[in-house]
């Protein structure tokens, strides 16, 4: 994560290029109707990201401004510039979210969708200390039975079990 | 949010504890068809299709009298839509034995996918399945435009170009005319993507499309009002309100006769429920047991009636059958089919 | 005619028909606001519940659903960037800005009068328009369709935030994921890897709840302050300017309004195309279209009048040929079956009061949806303040429980967190999630249509249909309008400059 930020923009241009040979690539296997869109918009995909890298990389920042619409700054970055100093310890904050996904994730999968959601509400609240263990789990409750009410009472969702179910029949 | 999700639960909650009321649940049956081997068990009906289906309503008319005559605890739907059905039938050919689970659906797709070597339909063989009672069939029929200066299928047969056939995709309706043109000798040019009936519907009835085949129920409202012109059926029983259409097999040369039969008769296994292939024997026999009784309780055939979802049964060992023989007429059919995708492609 | 406005009207005027009606209404503006599930499925369930009741109630409890849950998706687009379904992606744009900046309850406020607009003048025109819409459904087609779609698409000049380049390649991307799947014009499965799972593709609703909800979630989360800092951003917008807004630009609304209505009467033309095709027209006709993107009240007000009237149009192809022109007009086909109201031409001559009864749903409906909206925004608009810590774990529990309702599959949860990272990518490298999404509505719209129109048509299927060249050469009239307008401006500015010194 200590690459720099001109260097991660070459790697995520990279990665596009890949992408877009690959389903070029894959598009060798359809009729010529099925790979009549694809295709070329692939090749376009490409040359775009040509585009963007050589600019990015020779050109002047002003010419990377090419929207005939000016754009001014948004208004909104004003608290992005903000916590501009922090960046260095960021890539920290930017691991844990990417983790907290793969945590929601994983329980989803282990314990069903419901038990997920109030294991990961739980389990969020006291690892941020947002409130005692207590309140945690009684807040994680409500919630799970608000959604329990709503979508598997009222809009019969068949809920999924997780891979621990059969231990459990 | 959660403010108004509280208050409105509320009324969920209400609308919920009317239901049962609204049905009008028919209350548990005294004896059990099929002896009693699904009492207090739990049955779940894989219906192929989304929860707007027809797929879905038929299930939910039937969903009552199910559990009447079986005495099961509960018979419930989850719906299993994606590919034509192709989900549901790969998902029921892969169940564990001894699961509670039955497939609804429509059956003439499970044959005519792997028979046109369809993505997807690679994995199970439709003879494997335990047919277990068709619940309605409807003879499907070919309807030109109201304005077309095609009139009848020999003016089809007359054309001097193809006939443009819009479609969805490869669905039966698409199988179907692949056969009637090879049989009948005509060209059909198929003109896929459209997003469902109504949208072929409108194809030919602005003359875009020369014709479609539909449900006959689908189309009687066009028919109806002159919209569209029925020319063909393809079914093996002519329809009372309309003696004067021309049923395909009767009309092929003698050659395709027996092709455009196993078409007909594909095409009539429609709305069915089917088995995992590993079923019990004894589940088999009560499961066709209980789909025929509920399917001759005078309830559900007034309920039929009154909302308009008529039923056409036939029983599971029939069916099966049916299919069994299928198997063997309906080689001729693939080199058809697969023939009509290729020209799509 | 008068006669059957007042018969519609008095049919509805039960406490049966009434009571029905708010039933449907709270129903469907918490199925709106949940993620993932739109009108079809608030109908779909709530149609077992209607056999037996009287023609009108009945039809006041679907409608009524399917109508309150245009604002419900608003909602969650405007206070927290997440679509309850692809109709409330076009409030996204500009919603959530405006939510940023402390004009929740203004945003929350337009969005729900200009729904109301939409819905009262769409029924209004509706019903003066009756006699058009055999004609209209008759002339327009495929190749019409397509450059419809063609005008979705010219919205994406609007979002390429910094980058030409990387917004057009993020709708690139965004196209090529909606090709995920089984081709139906082809029967080709592309790009499945095999997968069964894959061959449905990736369900809309599915990628918009990991693009916007997740990733949304996970900058939240980094950040550690609520999405607005009440320390920072006071809310200082009102719900009477909300109300005031929608009406100011009363000409937007009507614009907007008659282009959801005609949408709506074509089968095969989606609610989602309706809110990109109206947020397109709002830009392209604005005086100050750089303004879109960042909190212009004009991209909220527009998609939802557009929406608004949208579904008093859908109607029409089912009653004028009984034949449904959605899914969700599928579930009211089975209800008028049930009810045993023949769809039909017949309708519009024999039945007008029930189509007059319709249309007045349609209308209290929608009052009663804005009423309801505009007393409970105060506390809506409050939620985006509740800090991060609490926040994060719900709406992500949410929207994880809502990703696997979608349909069903749990593999979708997979999706919603796969597109969760992507989309937090893509904002960090500014390449524009709002691109992305409006490639995947449109693909399948343009490829099918395109494909329709060649082998109908052939190659030169432009000079077969008049009307779809003029609309083409419409599409890139207002396509290139903000970008000489803009031209125009800089060059008046440059001589302003030149000038001054």
């Amino acid at each position: 994560m200590m690459i720099s930020r001109h260097a991660q923009e070459n790697l995520a241009s990279v990665l596009l290029l890949a992408f877009f040979a690959g389903v070029i690539w894959m598009c060798q296997d359809f009729g010529p109707r099925a790979r009549m869109i694809p295709q070329p918009l692939a090749i376009f995909g490409i040359v775009l990201t040509l585009i963007q890298m050589a600019w990015h990389n020779f050109g002047s920042p002003a010419e990377l401004r090419m929207d005939m619409i000016s754009v001014q700054a948004p208004d909104i970055p004003v608290a992005e510039a903000q916590a501009a100093p922090e960046k260095k310890s960021s890539w920290r904050r930017e691991a844990a979210a990417y983790g907290m996904i793969g945590v929601l994730l994983a329980l989803t999968f282990i314990t069903g969708v419901l038990p997920a959601a109030f294991l990961f509400t739980a389990g969020y609240f006291m690892v941020t200390r947002y409130c005692s263990w207590q309140r945690s789990l009684i807040y994680a409750a409500v919630l799970t039975a608000s959604l329990y009410l709503l979508f598997v009472a009222a809009l019969q969702m068949q809920p999924y079990h997780g891979l621990l179910a059969p231990l459990f029949q | 949010m959660k403010n108004e999700v509280e208050k409105s639960r509320r009324k969920l909650l209400l609308a919920g504890a009317m239901a049962p009321l609204v049905m009008g649940m028919p209350g548990r049956a005294l004896a059990q068809a099929g002896g009693g081997y699904y009492k207090d068990k739990v049955i779940i009906i894989n219906v192929a299709g989304g929860a707007s289906g027809g797929h879905t309503r038929y299930a939910r008319l039937l969903q009552p009298y199910l559990q009447k005559h079986s005495g099961a605890r509960e018979v419930r739907i989850v719906n299993m839509p994606g590919g034509g059905g192709l989900k549901a039938a790969n998902h029921i050919w892969r169940v564990k034995p001894g699961s509670p689970e039955i497939f609804f659906g429509n059956v003439s797709t499970l044959i005519l996918a792997p028979l046109a070597g369809s993505a997807g339909a690679q994995a199970f063989d439709p003879v494997k399945f335990h047919y277990l009672g068709r619940v309605t069939s409807e003879p499907r029929v070919l309807c030109v435009g109201g304005k077309s200066a095609i009139k009848s299928i020999q003016d089809v047969q007359k054309l001097k170009r193809p006939f443009v056939f819009p479609s969805q995709g490869t669905d039966e309706d698409f199988y179907t005319m692949a056969v009637l043109g090879d049989a009948l000798g005509f060209k059909v040019k198929a003109v896929t993507g459209y997003e469902g009936n109504a949208d072929t519907s409108l194809a030919v009835i602005k003359g875009d499309g020369d014709g479609h085949i539909t449900g006959w129920s689908e189309s009687l409202g066009p028919i109806r009002s002159g919209d569209k012109n029925p020319i063909l059926m393809v079914t093996s029983q002519p329809s009372p309100d309309y003696p004067n259409i021309p049923i395909a097999a009767n009309i092929v040369p003698a050659s395709k006769r027996a092709t455009v039969q196993a078409m007909a008769t594909i095409l009539e296994t429609h709305r069915s429920y089917i088995g995992p292939p590993n079923m019990d024997p004894q589940a088999v026999a009560a499961f066709r047991a209980v789909v025929t009784a509920a399917l001759s309780d005078p309830e559900l055939l007034a309920e039929s009636k009154k909302t308009e979802r008529l039923v056409a049964p036939m029983d599971g060992v029939t069916q099966q059958k049916r299919v069994t023989e299928l198997a063997k007429t309906s080689a001729s059919l693939a080199p058809i089919l697969i023939a009509a995708v290729k020209d799509i492609q | 005619m008068i006669e059957a406005i007042i018969a519609g009207l008095t049919a509805l005027l039960t406490p049966q028909a009434l009571l029905f009606m708010l039933i449907g209404v709270v129903y469907g503006l918490v199925i709106g606001i949940l993620p993932g599930l739109g009108g079809v499925v608030a109908m779909a369930l709530l149609l077992p519940f209607t056999y037996g009741f009287e023609t009108a109630a009945t039809l006041a409890l679907l409608l009524g659903a399917h109508i309150a849950t245009i604002w419900g998706d608003s909602v969650t687009s405007i206070l927290f960037s997440v679509p309850g379904s692809a109709k409330g992606l076009a409030l996204c744009f500009d919603g959530y800005p405006m939510t940023q900046q402390g004009q929740a309850k203004r945003a929350l406020a337009a969005s729900a009068t200009g729904a109301l607009l939409g819905g009262i003048i769409g029924a209004v025109f509706l019903a003066l328009c009756i006699p058009l819409i055999r004609p209209v459904i008759l002339a327009l087609g495929p190749s019409e369709y397509l450059m419809m779609a063609l005008w979705g698409l010219t919205v994406i000049a609007t979002f390429s935030e910094g980058s030409l380049m990387k917004g057009l390649t993020a709708s690139v991307l965004g196209v090529l994921v909606a090709f995920i799947g089984m081709d139906v014009v082809t029967a080709t499965p592309r790009f499945t890897f095999g997968s069964e799972f894959l061959m449905e593709g990736i369900s809309f609703p599915v990628a918009m709840i990991g693009l916007f909800a997740v990733s949304e979630m996970m900058k939240l989360a980094i950040k550690g302050t609520p999405i607005v800092d009440r320390s920072l951003v006071k809310e200082e917008s009102t719900v009477w300017q909300g109300v005031r807004d929608g009406f100011s630009h009363w000409w937007l609304v009507v614009r907007s309004s008659l282009l959801g209505l005609w949408i709506g009467v074509l089968p095969g033309v989606g609610a989602s195309v309706a809110g990109l095709a109206a947020y397109a027209q709002a830009v392209q006709t604005s005086k100050t279209p750089e303004r879109f993107g960042k909190g212009a009240v004009e991209g909220v007000i527009a998609p939802d009048a557009t929406m608004g009237a949208n579904e008093g149009g859908g109607l029409m192809p089912t009653l004028a040929f009984g034949i449904p022109g959605g899914e969700s007009m599928a579930i009211l086909l089975v209800a008028f079956i049930g009810l045993g109201v023949v769809p039909g031409p017949d309708m519009l001559t024999k039945n007008l009061d029930l189509v007059f009864s319709m249309v007045w749903i349609i209308v209290i409906a929608n009052i009663a949806v804005t009423v309801i909206g505009l007393g409970i925004t105060p506390w809506l608009a409050r939620l985006p303040s509740l800090q991060a810590n609490l926040m994060v774990p719900i709406v992500l529990g949410v929207c994880f429980v809502g990703a696997y309702a979608t349909r069903g599959y749990i593999e979708d949860v997979v999706v919603a967190a796969v597109f969760g990272i992507l989309g937090y990518l893509m904002d960090k490298y500014r390449y524009s999630r709002a691109n992305f999404v409006i490639g995947m509505v449109l693909a399948v719209m343009i490829e099918r249509n395109l494909h329709i129109s060649l082998t109908l048509y052939g190659r030169d299927f432009l000079l077969e249909r008049p009307i779809a060249l003029a609309m083409l050469l419409f599409v890139l009239f207002t396509a290139a309008l903000p970008f000489v307008r803009n031209w125009r401006r800089k060059r008046k500015q440059a001589a302003a400059a030149g000038v001054a010194p």
